[in-house]
């Protein structure tokens, strides 16, 4: 059983015409994968990767994450699951504008309350260096480029050590320098740590760097393409 | 992020400078009447006798009961005033006026009319062709309606009396002074040993004024004074002497508790609106922080936390505009209002009442916009 497992997954979005976002899909995610989710805009990448983060509810199947059915928890129950087994790394950086990069990456450890707050900062100065940002501990968000907006919010999601990353388009507003170093960061986590990876992209290039590529199509998986 | 305290502080300044103006209009006039006109307690003669007797006896018997300050007994009478600027017969100006006889050992105990002599001096004991007369019965410049004035009388001045008893005196002015209050400033003041002589009367008076400590005892008082035996005079607290400045006081606490009214829910909705888009605009950040596996509870709480810090602010900032700005200024040049000199009278109570209210508020702001973000979808809240 892999560590994802997705059965059947649809969602709905009422309206008064009702959009059909996904449309029955099914698929499992391996520990220390790195896969990749393509397809055209509107195919229904976004929405799959927020059901696998339980930002969103789906309308119907299901969702196991390591043996857990993840739909039948409560909401404070989805919260404390995402803080301490999901990172998440939105395509616009989505850092907080009023913590420096040092307080953004502590922060998720620093709710989960497992360090003393001085281990918090050592743990996100490490993560910071590790992601090129050593010298930029204590710049706020407007004084960063757009890459290392991005590079301190994949630091964030990675403070709490999850098991799994899930990234919408992280290079989505970088430019092409940036885009490989993010990238680069990612399949080092992926190789050193094992860390399961799950990055949506529309990028043909991006291919390169992951395992497994799901191609969505109109809602529903069109192929599951593996790379060598 | 500093406009949100400084529109709740200004909001608050609001609710307390309306509240404190009217505290201060209401206690100048209560402070006219019990300092010059009535004092706390007023003994007046029985119905269908003109005069109480046996003055002398009741002022020993109540000087004696506990807490009384004074006691000051008063002969008043209208008479008709005359004034010939030019002593030429030519141009005399004659005016109605109310004349009241007093010790003046005893008086300054009682009203304050005594510290407020604008020219000249005060009655003396034995002063008999002396009279101190009120600003708005010299005019010339010195009251608000010249024409009820005897049109410039100063200082030095004579002027002429005619009582009711046909008795006619020529007065020199020794002292002009003035209350701010027509009613009072209307009045002229003789000895009682003159206004005996005049009306060949002795031991009598109109009314007898008893000073007290401070406000509040009257009821207690008039009590021990019945007990004294006095139980067919007339014995009444200040408030229960005077209908009109009654209805104006209480005029002025309806506007007072309307104004104040409006104050706060102008205050409140300024506030809510205020922390409301503060917190809505935050909301991409509400959002994020739920993504990131921070528990709602915290959420509300810090935007909670937040607005407290935020109206905490503001109470501090209003405040320093109150009692650093408002209140030395009003000290300073106190309002005119005509019945007397009005200064912000802002009390504990209110502060303590408003900043409650203002906080409170601020706590629901900050709550329900909260509430709902954290309650709605992640991706709405993040995205819209």
């Amino acid at each position: 059983m892999g560590l994802i497992e997705v059965k059947n997954l649809e969602k709905t979005y009422e309206g008064a015409v009702p959009t059909h976002a996904l449309r029955g899909v099914s698929f499992s995610v391996e520990e220390g994968e790195f896969m990749a989710i393509m397809g055209k805009s509107g195919s229904g990448k976004s929405t799959l990767l927020h059901q696998l983060a339980l930002l969103d509810t789906p309308t119907s199947g299901s969702l196991q994450v390591d043996n857990i059915d993840v739909l039948s928890l409560t909401e404070h129950q989805k919260t404390g699951f995402r803080l301490a087994r999901i990172g998440y790394v939105f395509q616009e950086y989505a850092v907080l504008n009023e913590l420096t990069a040092l307080e953004n990456v502590a922060l998720p450890l620093r709710v989960r309350g497992t360090q003393t707050i001085k281990n918090a900062y050592a743990e996100a100065a490490e993560l910071l260096n590790r992601v090129g940002l050593g010298h930029r501990l204590h710049h706020h968000p407007s004084e960063l480029s757009g890459g290392e907006q991005q590079r301190v919010a994949i630091a964030r999601s990675l403070i709490n050590k999850p098991r799994i990353l899930l990234a919408d388009e992280p290079c989505a507003n970088l430019d092409s320098i940036s885009s490989d170093t993010v990238l680069q960061l990612l399949l080092d986590l992926n190789k050193k740590y094992r860390q399961t990876i799950i990055m949506i992209s529309h990028e043909p290039e991006d291919r390169q760097w992951v395992n497994r590529i799901l191609w969505l199509k109109d809602g529903i998986i069109d192929k599951i393409e593996p790379i060598k | 992020m500093i406009l949100t305290p400084v529109v709740i502080s200004f909001a608050m300044a609001n609710i307390i400078f309306s509240t404190a103006l009217f505290s201060g209009m209401i206690h100048s006039l209560n402070a006219q009447l019990i300092d010059n006109l009535f004092s706390n307690i007023l003994i007046e003669p029985q119905d269908d006798h003109e005069y109480i007797t046996s003055v002398e006896a009741i002022v020993k018997a109540v000087s004696q009961v506990p807490t009384v300050v004074a006691v000051a007994p008063h002969y008043k009478a209208s008479a008709k005033f005359s004034f010939d600027p030019e002593k030429d017969n030519q141009h005399v100006t004659q005016r109605g006026y109310q004349v009241v006889g007093i010790d003046p050992i005893v008086e300054p105990n009682v009203t304050k009319i005594k510290e407020l002599i604008i020219d000249g001096r005060y009655l003396e004991p034995d002063d008999r062709d002396n009279i101190v007369i009120g600003a708005e019965v010299a005019g010339g410049g010195l009251g608000s309606f010249e024409k009820i004035s005897l049109g410039g009388v100063r200082v030095g001045d004579k002027i002429r009396a005619t009582y009711p008893n046909g008795t006619t005196r020529n007065y020199k002015v020794v002292g002009i002074f003035k209350t701010g209050m027509d009613g009072i400033d209307i009045m002229t003041f003789v000895t009682r040993k003159e206004f005996e002589a005049v009306n060949g009367i002795t031991d009598r008076a109109h009314e007898i004024m008893i000073r007290l400590p401070a406000l509040g005892g009257e009821k207690e008082i008039i009590e021990k004074i019945r007990a004294l035996g006095y139980t067919k005079e007339k014995i009444g607290s200040w408030d229960s002497f005077s209908n009109f400045t009654a209805t104006m006081s209480s005029s002025f606490k309806i506007l007072n508790f309307i104004t104040g009214i409006i104050s706060l829910v102008v205050a409140c909705t300024t506030i809510f609106i205020v922390i409301f888009i503060h917190v809505v605009n935050k909301r991409r950040q509400l959002g994020i922080l739920k993504a990131i596996g921070v528990d709602e509870q915290i959420i509300i709480s810090s935007y909670i936390f937040q607005t407290v810090f935020y109206s905490l602010a503001g109470t501090v900032l209003a405040m320093i505009i109150i009692y650093g700005l408002a209140n030395p200024y009003f000290n300073s040049h106190p309002l005119d209002m005509g019945f007397a000199k009005v200064r912000l009278l802002i009390e504990p109570w209110e502060i303590v009442k408003s900043s409650s209210i203002i906080i409170g508020a601020s706590l629901i702001a900050g709550f329900v916009p909260a509430w709902i973000t954290v309650r709605q979808s992640i991706i709405k809240a993040i995205w819209g």
